[in-house]
């Protein structure tokens, strides 16, 4: 009976090929060469496949033994071995301890590409006692602090995940703040606590990794957000942040609630992206 | 009456899990022959043209594009002692069918996932090594059969679309164990390869072309692959700067068949002493460019000298593989009439003229340095301001001339050294006479020192004058009276202390040489120069030896 690993969809694989594809490409050029990337491509590594043309080296992490013994036959067959690292493990573990489960430590330090695919997101942290993504995370941005490297952070989250009231929190936050600088933004904010996570997250994740990111001279220059209908039929959500290195960063760099609050959603449906039909109302 | 004997019938339940041990523990006293059997699995498949070993963390990840395995080949894989294919006729190397179970002593799973061109499916196979040792362990009563069955397992997993054309198989030495962690060293990986994989010679190696040539005419099974070891591609010695050797010789050994059964190629150190590089030295098989045990499986053939293969770097490949055949170690061949007659033929006709090489480059090197010893010499005459120093001068000249002498009639110094042996004992001796000229008027212009005590200076060496006959200076020696030991010895001092000072030793070996000076030079059968040749001969392989 044969195994089905190499799981994919179409709006996964709109996402993957014209979404974050000519971003990667941009990222590519502006670099001036290939880019390094590290993060979970799954058994099948089609994000890795499908931005190979502006990758020079690939770490990819996978914690199934079974399925890293699959990646190196894929790697194989694809003529990637020679740019291609596996580390075995835990991706948070790897990212913290800076080995994998075999003692492997990445080729290189810090990375042009960080694809968090199929991760729990951050909110994991107060739904389960665990803080380790956090954790991880906020490793990620030491490593990427200390060689001072400009990354593009791709993270993709469940949004079914339950958020114990802390998105809604938030939104509150925002509307206190935008009040602070004699902004109306009721409404807005009204229209934002009745609808899904995705559009709660939007706002709410790139303004915490931000926070991680500002401690770390890194401020977020870039933030988008792709909701889809996951393999599985779940709600995910797809974010592609750019974490600019700012060696003389002092303190925090906000993102503008405004910004937050009117940077569209995007949604991918039967392979298509466009930006979502439902606008929120603006901020006065 | 007696009653006809039946044959025992045996079940499975007759094979118990210490047969496992027997053919992955058991098998091989160079653990890093696990890697050998499954980079052969690959090379085996004929159109594999890159194979390749990566150490990754504590795994080892072998992997090839070789053709690949369907449902049937990998469960024929598994099969133990079946061999499915005849290695005198195809690519094969291996044909005992037990490599593939190689690797259930150093790891805790070994992962093997193969695809087939056209195949739909990856297919997994995953030997669950850790659990197969742990019943060896325990004891476990329990049939092999039944064993293997609760370790192993088949996995399959659909192709996707752009895989379809592709085809190749990895092996993953999962988590390998500490008892096996030379399988995890690249530098003992790499070198392990370069010498045993039929892996391309080196293309530094200034006659990498003209050896290829060589073995692609002579050798019908010479066929080389690509192997990189992380990424880096791994070539088979010599690994030596150019200028080292000598252009290659060919030898081969004829049974009348159509190819001879044996072909080799050696190249020698144009300069005495062993080749510095351990990994490259002496004379090693090769059996369809695998190659079989070490360079000491050669040289324990050679009774007189072995260690004189040291100073060259060559192999024999095994033409006749049907009649040939290495034994399951890989460190020599199974006992057979072929293999004893290459033996033979190797360690006597073979060495002989090899070792006749060897000789020669010796004694030629030795000459061309007596040449450049004339060369400073004969350069200026000297204006000595004392007499004694005058005659050493001259000693020096006439015992380098007789030494010159020598070497013009040792067969084993070549001839176009001795023409210019030649042309040096007749400079050398034109040079005695300008001498003693020089020194007639010294004598004159030396107020102070009276004529008769400055005496004269020995004569010039004839030019045709014959050689002293080793045996004749020999009786000579033995035929000097006891006191004359304690001015040898004094006589040898000078020599002995410039060595060691030259050479930092150990207080041991300081009285070793010390002694082993003394004992040579006080036997009387060693003038004083021959124990001064013994020390430079010392210095040469003591520099070797450090080189």
């Amino acid at each position: 009976m044969t195994q089905a690993v190499f799981k994919t969809n179409p709006n996964k694989d709109a996402i993957r090929s014209d979404f974050d594809k000519r971003l990667i490409a941009a990222d590519a050029k502006k670099k001036g060469g290939g880019l390094t990337y590290f993060g979970l491509p799954g058994a099948s590594m089609l994000d890795v496949l499908e931005w190979l043309p502006y990758i020079d080296r690939i770490i990819a992490v996978e914690r199934d033994p079974d399925v890293v013994a699959l990646m190196y036959a894929r790697g194989l067959n694809q003529n990637l071995l020679d740019r291609l690292q596996i580390m075995e493990g835990d991706i948070n573990d790897i990212l913290i301890n800076g080995t994998d489960s075999k003692g492997q430590t990445p080729h290189v330090g810090s990375f042009d590409i960080v694809n968090l695919d199929f991760y729990s997101s951050p909110l994991v942290k107060d739904l389960r006692g665990s803080a380790k993504p956090i954790e991880g995370i906020k490793a990620l941005f030491e490593r990427q602090s200390v060689a001072g490297h400009t990354f593009r952070l791709f993270l993709t989250g469940n949004v079914r995940v339950r958020d114990k009231g802390e998105l809604d929190t938030m939104l509150r936050q925002i509307q206190r703040e935008l009040k602070n600088l004699g902004r109306q933004s009721d409404e807005t904010i009204d229209w934002y606590l009745k609808q899904r996570v995705d559009w709660k997250m939007k706002v709410w994740l790139p303004r915490t990794l931000n926070a991680i990111a500002n401690s770390n001279q890194f401020s977020i220059s870039d933030y988008k957000a792709v909701s889809y209908k996951g393999t599985s039929g779940s709600r995910m959500v797809h974010f592609a942040l750019m974490f600019a290195y700012e060696r003389d960063l002092i303190g925090l760099t906000p993102i503008s609630p405004m910004d937050l609050l009117e940077t569209p959603l995007f949604e991918a449906e039967s392979g298509h992206i466009r930006p979502s039909k439902k606008r929120p109302p603006s901020v006065e | 009456m007696m009653a006809s004997p039946e044959n025992v019938k045996f079940g499975e339940d007759d094979l118990g899990v210490f047969l496992i041990e027997t053919i992955t523990t058991g098998l091989y006293k160079n653990k890093l022959n696990i890697i050998r059997e499954y980079v052969q699995n690959e090379t085996d498949t004929d159109i594999a043209d890159e194979v390749r070993v990566d150490i990754k963390g504590r795994d080892v990840v072998i992997s090839g594009n070789g053709s690949g395995m369907n449902p049937e080949e990998i469960i024929e894989a598994t099969r133990i002692g079946f061999p499915t294919k005849d290695p005198t006729v195809g690519p094969e190397a291996g044909f005992r069918h037990i490599g593939m179970w190689s690797g259930v002593s150093c790891c805790d799973t070994i992962y093997i996932t193969s695809k087939k061109k056209r195949g739909k499916s990856f297919l997994q196979l995953k030997i669950n090594a850790k659990g197969l040792r742990g019943e060896v362990d325990a004891l476990s009563r329990k049939p092999l059969l039944k064993v293997l069955s609760e370790h192993v397992t088949l996995a399959r997993f659909p192709v996707p679309k752009e895989d379809r054309l592709k085809h190749g198989t990895s092996v993953i030495l999962s988590n390998v164990t500490p008892e096996y962690i030379e399988l995890l060293d690249e530098d003992l990986v790499k070198t392990y390869l370069q010498r045993t994989a039929p892996v391309a010679v080196n293309p530094d190696f200034e006659f990498h072309d003209a050896i290829r040539e060589l073995l692609d005419v002579n050798v019908s099974t010479y066929r080389t692959f690509s192997i990189l070891l992380n990424g880096e591609p791994v070539y088979r010695p010599p690994l030596i700067k150019k200028g080292v050797l000598s252009s290659p010789e060919d030898f081969e050994k004829d049974m009348g068949g159509k190819d001879p059964c044996a072909y080799g190629w050696v190249c020698h150190k144009k300069k005495p002493g062993r080749i510095s590089d351990s990994h490259s030295r002496g004379l090693v098989y090769k059996w369809k460019n695998w190659t079989i045990g070490d360079a000491n499986t050669t040289s324990n053939l050679f009774k007189t000298e072995p260690t004189r293969a040291n100073w060259m770097v060559g192999e024999v490949h095994i033409n006749d593989i049907r009649g040939i055949r290495p034994n399951s170690q890989k460190d020599n061949f199974e006992p057979s009439e072929s293999a004893a007659a290459v033996e033979e033929w190797l360690a006597t006709s073979i060495w002989k003229r090899l070792r006749s090489r060897v000789h020669k480059t010796s004694a030629t090197h030795k000459a061309i340095g007596r040449h450049k010893d004339g060369e400073k010499l004969t350069e200026d005459v000297p204006e000595y301001e004392d007499a004694d120093e005058w005659k050493d001068y001259v000693y020096e000249l006439q015992d380098l001339a007789k030494n010159l002498k020598r070497d013009i009639k040792n067969s084993n110094v070549r001839d176009s050294v001795k023409r210019k042996l030649r042309r040096m004992v007749k400079r050398i001796n034109a040079h005695l006479k300008k001498t003693d000229k020089a020194f007639e008027k010294w004598k004159k212009s030396e107020a102070e020192v009276p004529v008769e005590e400055a005496g004269s200076l020995p004569e010039a060496v004839e030019e045709n004058e014959e050689p002293e006959e080793e045996e004749g200076l020999e009786e000579e020696e033995a035929e000097t009276a006891p006191e004359e030991v304690a001015s040898i010895l004094e006589e040898i001092s000078p020599y002995l202390d410039s060595f060691l000072r030259r050479n930092k030793l150990s207080d041991d070996q300081i009285i070793v040489i010390r002694a082993l000076s003394r004992v040579l030079a006080s036997s009387l059968r060693f003038p004083v120069e021959k124990v001064a040749e013994f020390l430079d001969f010392l210095e040469f392989e003591l520099s070797a030896e450090s080189d």
